[in-house]
């Protein structure tokens, strides 16, 4: 019988160290001999949980690696997911051994409850040439901003000054009392009244016209007595729209010899205080007709080119689509036509490029 | 002389009772023999962690750490959460299917159905859905201008930004909303710009309209 025990008994550690030696995970190289061939990344913790954050904090953790293998390890591109998290300068190349760190930025920004955003590391190791990194938080919104920005699309004919309204909710377990707005841009006017007392207010905004650029920007600012959330902050900005606006400023044909997938079309809006009736739509292409197509009665039109097959423009000359308005300040409106070139060549992807702006916009509009 | 008395048998309970002793006895003095050896061994298993956590989260510290398909499964946990979001704010989720289908809908050459990429410049840059327009959310004052005509006059908006647990395009959506864009017009393309490079989509670089065009060529 004890023979029996002692069998089943070694059968047992046998087993449980069989278990034990599978499920164990990675660590650190107990010696140099146990390092595996070539780079290999470990991190310590590919995780992080930032806790409770409050909503617009920016927190930073560093994710820390070790190369457990024999040659040096080259992070090549740390991408986060997302805009609201970005990559510090981090550890490129790593020797056998040594550890190296990337720093990441969270701005919890307008977020608000449980939050998970990742972050892909890409590097030399064979066997995890990508790593997914995690950032975890659950970020309180202590005082709610509703909405957090406002934006004011103005027309030039219509003077009347719009007003928007923005709800300020208390989360806080004290009442929260706000003083009197300010603005940094006299261009805009704000009005705080308290709704629900310590707890719900109403911010309402007014762009003061004429606007003094095209367009203005404030940040409404309210000061409070809490520790956690001293000022209350709401982003404002406004744009003097044109009473007719053509979109897309440019009609651009397909490529010479190419057969058209479409028909290509402009749309034109009228913001202003009168009704607008269009006549005489011209097109200058060769063998080229305009439709006219009122989508929204006085407002909202669309123009429409039915082309020839196989277009060609005429290179070093002008051409564009005209139609007449019965607007006073706008009795021709022309948009140009270019046509498109062929494609360049395909190019590799991810290619570092300088930074871009948008590209402007606006109808050219014929005027007296 | 009287006879010897038979040796007394255990009854076949009290042997039953016997082995089930002995058996918790080794049981016993093999766990705790198990306990020691995994407490004293440097490649011992951690009793308070979940080895397999129920989420497709990475599994922590080692060399085990989630690779690109792992990485797939949390983009796919997060896209449920994200549309859920979507939804809460009455924005519409596009699917890659529906994407490509207004991409290749004669109303995209007109401009009537516009997609606006929510990423940061340098990312725009780099590989953009040709015609889409960049509107960086965090810096949307300076966009809006130029980005709201565009929208004004579509019939359908779409926003995009990386995909997975990226919520730029969600936010981006909501601010054009704010800005006066209907948000019955608006929707959010959940999969975003890996999933529509993975797809194998066509894909343009630099400025919108640079004409240098590229094929999507998988996942980076």
């Amino acid at each position: 019988m004890k023979t029996k025990s002692l069998g089943i008994l070694v059968g047992l550690l046998a087993w449980t160290a069989e278990v034990a030696g599978a499920l164990a995970p990675a660590g650190p190289p107990v010696s140099a001999a146990d390092a595996p061939s070539g780079a290999r990344v470990a991190f310590a913790t590919p995780v992080h949980d930032f806790g409770k954050i409050q909503s617009g904090q920016v927190v930073r953790h560093d994710f820390v690696f070790t190369n457990i293998g024999t040659a040096t390890l080259l992070v090549r591109d740390v991408r986060p997911g997302c805009g609201c998290t970005t990559a510090g300068t981090w550890d490129k190349e790593v020797e056998p051994g040594k550890t190296g760190k990337i720093p990441i930025q969270f701005n919890a920004g307008s977020f608000s409850g449980q939050v998970g955003k990742s972050i892909t590391v890409t590097c030399n190791d064979a066997v995890n040439p990508s790593v997914m990194l995690q950032l975890k938080a659950n970020v309180w919104t202590p005082v709610a901003v509703l909405p957090s920005s406002l934006f004011f699309a103005l027309s030039e004919e219509r003077s009347t000054n719009e007003t928007k309204v923005v709800r300020i909710v208390n989360h806080l377990d004290t009442p929260l009392k706000l003083s009197e707005p300010e603005s940094d841009n006299a261009a805009f006017q704000a009005v705080v009244s308290e709704k629900v007392p310590g707890q719900e207010y109403e911010l309402r905004v007014t762009p003061i016209l004429p606007l003094p650029s095209p367009h203005a920007t404030a940040t409404i600012v309210m000061k409070t007595a809490n520790e956690t959330v001293p000022a209350v902050r709401v982003q404002v900005s406004a744009t003097m729209q044109a009473v007719v606006s053509v979109f897309p400023p440019v009609l651009t044909l397909p490529v010479a010899g190419s057969t058209p997938v479409s028909k290509p079309a402009v749309t034109l809006r009228n913001t202003g205080t009168n009704v607008m009736m269009l006549s005489d739509a011209r097109v200058d292409v060769p063998g080229a007709t305009v439709d006219v197509t009122e989508l929204q009665a006085g407002r909202l039109f669309r123009l429409t080119l039915t082309l020839p097959p196989e277009v060609l423009l005429e290179p070093g000359r002008s051409f564009a689509l005209s139609v007449r308005s019965n607007h006073p300040r706008y009795p021709e409106i022309r948009v140009p036509i270019q046509q498109a070139v062929r494609p360049a060549a395909k190019v590799p992807l991810a290619r570092p490029a300088p930074a871009t702006l948008p590209a402007p916009t606006g109808a050219r509009v014929k005027t007296p | 002389m009287g006879k010897a008395r038979p040796q007394s048998q255990p009854s076949s309970g009290t042997r039953r009772v016997s082995v089930v002793r002995q058996a918790l006895l080794v049981g016993a003095f093999g766990w705790v023999f198990a306990l020691v050896a995994n407490t004293l061994s440097p490649r011992g298993l951690s009793l308070t962690r979940d080895y397999f956590p129920a989420s497709p989260l990475p599994a922590t510290g080692g060399i085990g750490q989630a690779t690109a398909g792992a990485a797939s499964a949390v983009e796919t946990g997060a896209l449920g959460a994200v549309d859920q979001k979507l939804q809460e704010h009455g924005l519409e989720p596009v699917t890659d299917e529906r994407m490509h289908a207004l991409f290749t809908d004669a109303r995209y050459a007109q401009e009537l159905v516009v997609f606006i990429d929510a990423r940061e410049a340098r990312r725009y840059q780099e590989g953009h859905i040709p015609g889409a327009y960049l509107f960086d959310r965090y810096r949307q004052d300076e966009f809006l201008p130029s980005v709201l005509p565009a929208c004004q006059n579509a019939e359908s908006v779409v926003v995009y930004c990386n995909g997975g647990d990226c919520e730029d395009s969600h936010f981006a959506a909501l601010a054009l909303r704010d800005a006066g864009v209907p948000a019955d017009r608006l929707g959010v393309y959940s999969g975003g710009i890996l999933s529509w490079q993975k797809r194998g989509y066509p894909m343009e670089t630099g400025d919108r309209g640079s004409g240098m065009m590229v094929e999507g060529v998988g996942a980076p």
